[in-house]
């Protein structure tokens, strides 16, 4: 296409060289620009475009972004760690505990990486993620990544990536209509976030579940509607730590914020949609929840050495 | 390895539009838009690579913000250092930062900085507010030619214009330079400025040292006719965000002239001028700012002098110290002369009542106003007891005012005596 457009563009040249009097148009050189693709480009060629034919973008177009919101690029560093983390405790995951060509088959074909957060000042939110069309993964506030700080970007990012992804897959084939009935008439799609805990950070093991916990929900997020209930369940059954597990199954046997009494605890019903998903996962698509989770785990401790290794190889095309 | 195929013409074509051969225009717009996009995008990355010192970028994050400066420089590789120095994101300090950028295909070329650069992108990271400053860094190419690009932000519309750096132009030195001429038309008080169209004064210019001017039309009251016009201060002068189109001149850029008395717009119609120097000193004490006795040989005459070294020494016989004499806004005793003395931790300022009133065109008349049925008991004890009464009676009268030094940012006032030319002082910006 291009080739054809200067094609043309030559052919612009000549004929106003022709159509003016005047000889100034005579001294024109013509040369080549390479444009060479970043050691960055070739690792993100080798890593993501040629296994799972998709594009990582992480030079924004904000032209083609949701424009209500104000947003910017993310740091060139932080998008070569996030690609890398990306590939490891997500992408090598599924290679490794369902097979080589799942996500090729299934995933995104495209990440857009964005810098800050898309923030709503009016519902006091952030978006932190999004899936579009089951294509078309956004992650945000990408230049907040710490590489070293685990529980932070569990929180943010990875727990985001399993959350979007899981979107792509009931997008595909549907959850059982028997999830949505367990904390029926509790969830709240406008008035969620009143829900959360302000007063501690999103990472902290200890956080106040007593708004959401009690009702057999994981999140205050998980409360606003089914489907991210679905989604919510399953992404932080993978990247959150036992210890916090612990603490919302504690505070989720404990009666609810109006002093309602679920049937079996929200801890019961919590497990029972912690069965659903693994059920409808290994069922419909031949996946074990459970060594997901294990083996999501054991790449935590070794996320530093990921990122070495990563910058290692993206150092190697230069 | 993918190829882009640019072109490196000499300036007659990169200027097309402007080229004197009309033909040669009705030819290329008789082209397909996409032709001569894609023209227009090998064009802009060849010009934007070609200024080997980078580029000036007058940058106004929106329509009603301050603008700032930033130093651009674009590499064929797609890398680009971006320097700044301002109080608003660098705190002062000369920053620089290097990040990635492309022109890429858009409703028209738009020059992009896709990856994050911490200079730039500060002034549209959305903080912790979600808001932050909203400018843009994404910009649709409007015109491009090897001396300056015009740019439109893409979400707040804003011009923004590129002007090409000169090459032996270190880029701190710019900053400075920028410091300079701010220094040369604000200084330290920002007083009103006049903006002048054809030789008659049209607007009266205030809040100059935000960089958004408020515009008042000369003669209505700036509640209800006033409007306001940001601008960005430049190496030459300044640089309004709009033109004003006034009286088929129209007018944006302003140089500051070679005694630095005036900025002038470029067809030489429009000016901007301080006002008469009565009504800076006016300005300056209503502001309730000290307008100071300058105790020295080259600020006021001997007359005047004689009279200062006698309160001077009568204050020093009472083990006391002068600190000054001046002109200022009392919120007591509204418009006073006031004279404060110290001993130690001892620290008295008295005040007298006077009256400073413009007589005629560019004409003072200093009066003091006499201890009525209520005065200040502190300026009436230097009056009675330290010899101030003489001194009062000395500089009562109608005096010339004349700013001393650049006109636009000077805060200090000549008073000559209007029937005797030995007797003056002048007044400064305490
Ligand atoms: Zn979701």
């Amino acid at each position: 296409m291009k080739k054809i457009l200067t094609g043309l563009l030559l052919i612009t040249l000549i004929f106003s060289q022709t159509s003016c009097s005047e000889d100034e148009f005579t001294d024109s050189i013509f040369v080549e620009k390479s444009v060479d693709k970043t050691a960055f480009d070739k690792w993100l060629d080798a890593n993501y475009l040629e296994p799972y034919n998709l594009d990582f973008r992480y030079r924004m177009q904000d032209a083609g972004s949701n424009t209500s919101y104000n947003l910017v690029p993310t740091k060139l560093e932080k998008s070569e760690e996030m690609a890398i983390l990306a590939k490891y405790l997500w992408f090598d995951v599924y290679g490794e505990v369902v097979n080589e060509d799942f996500l090729k088959y299934y995933g995104p074909r495209m990440i857009h990486l964005i810098g800050s957060a898309a923030y709503n000042p009016n519902q006091r939110t952030r978006i932190l993620g999004t899936a579009e069309g089951g294509i078309k993964v956004t992650l945000y506030d990408c230049n907040q990544l710490q590489a070293d700080n685990i529980a932070f970007n569990n929180e943010y990012y990875f727990h985001t990536m399993h959350h979007e992804f899981m979107h792509i897959l009931h997008q595909q084939k549907a959850y059982p209509k028997e999830f949505e009935t367990l904390s029926a008439g509790y969830y709240d799609p406008m008035y969620w976030q009143e829900r959360d805990d302000d007063s501690t950070p999103q990472e902290a093991v200890i956080r106040d579940h007593s708004q959401y916990a009690p009702l057999g929900f994981v999140s205050a997020y998980a409360s606003s509607q089914p489907r991210e209930d679905f989604v919510e369940t399953i992404s932080l059954y993978i990247t959150k730590s036992d210890d916090w597990w612990n603490e919302l199954l504690r505070q989720a046997a404990l009666p609810g914020p109006n002093g309602e009494t679920m049937p079996g605890t929200g801890a019961g019903i919590i497990e029972e949609k912690i069965n659903i998903c693994k059920k409808w996962l290994l069922e419909r698509w031949d996946i074990n929840l459970d060594s997901l989770r294990q083996n999501v785990r054991e790449r935590q401790l070794h996320v530093n050495e990921a990122v070495e290794k990563g910058k290692a190889e993206i150092d190697s095309y230069k | 390895m993918k190829k882009r195929i640019t072109y490196i013409l000499l300036t007659a074509i990169i200027s097309w539009s402007m080229s004197s051969c009309s033909l040669t225009e009705e030819d290329l717009f008789s082209e397909s838009a996409a032709i001569r996009l894609n023209n227009s995008i090998a064009n802009a990355d060849t010009i934007l690579v070609s200024a080997k010192n980078g580029w000036e970028m007058l940058y106004f994050p929106t329509k009603s913000s301050a603008g700032y400066n930033m130093l651009v420089k674009f590499d064929a590789d797609f890398n680009v250092t971006v320097a700044a120095q301002n109080t608003l994101t660098t705190n002062g300090q000369y920053k620089t930062s290097k990040s990635l950028w492309d022109v890429i295909q858009g409703s028209g070329p738009i020059l992009t900085f896709n990856t994050y650069n911490d200079v730039l992108h500060a002034f549209s990271d959305p903080q912790d507010d979600g808001v932050g400053y909203e400018g843009d860094y994404e910009f649709i190419v409007l015109s491009a030619d090897s001396n300056t690009l015009k740019l439109k932000g893409v979400k707040r519309g804003t011009i923004i214009y590129m002007k090409r750096l000169a090459k032996n132009q270190s880029w701190t030195g710019y900053f400075e330079k920028l410091d300079s001429v701010n220094q040369t038309i604000f200084g330290r008080f920002s007083t009103t400025l006049k903006l002048q169209i054809n030789g008659a004064e049209a607007f009266s210019l205030t809040n100059g040292n935000t960089h958004i001017f408020t515009f008042t039309p000369e003669g209505e009251s700036i509640l209800d006719s006033g409007y306001e016009v940001p601008f960005i201060i430049t190496n030459y002068g300044l640089q309004l965000l709009t033109p004003i189109n006034q009286e088929s001149s129209s007018a944006q850029e302003f140089v500051l002239s070679d005694d630095k008395n005036e900025l002038v717009s470029e067809d030489g119609n429009t000016k901007i001028i301080s006002q008469p120097a009565s009504d800076v000193l006016i300005e300056i004490i209503s502001a309730k700012k000290y307008m100071n006795f300058n105790y020295s040989d080259e600020h006021m005459s001997s007359i005047i002098k004689n009279a200062y070294y006698t309160i001077d020494s009568t204050v020093s016989a009472k083990t006391r110290k002068l600190e000054y004499i001046g002109f200022t806004n009392n919120k007591g005793w509204g418009t006073s002369l006031a004279i404060y003395t110290t001993k130690t931790s001892n620290k008295i300022e008295g005040f007298l009542s006077f009256t400073i009133s413009e007589t005629s065109a560019n004409e003072l008349t200093l009066k003091f106003n006499n201890f009525g049925d209520s005065y200040d008991k502190n300026g009436k004890t230097y009056y009675d007891s330290y010899n101030l009464s003489d001194f009062v009676s000395l500089i009562e009268g109608e005096y010339i005012p004349t700013i001393i030094g650049h006109k636009l940012s000077s805060t200090t006032i000549r008073l000559t005596d209007k029937n005797n030319p030995n007797k003056w002082f002048d007044l400064d910006l305490k």
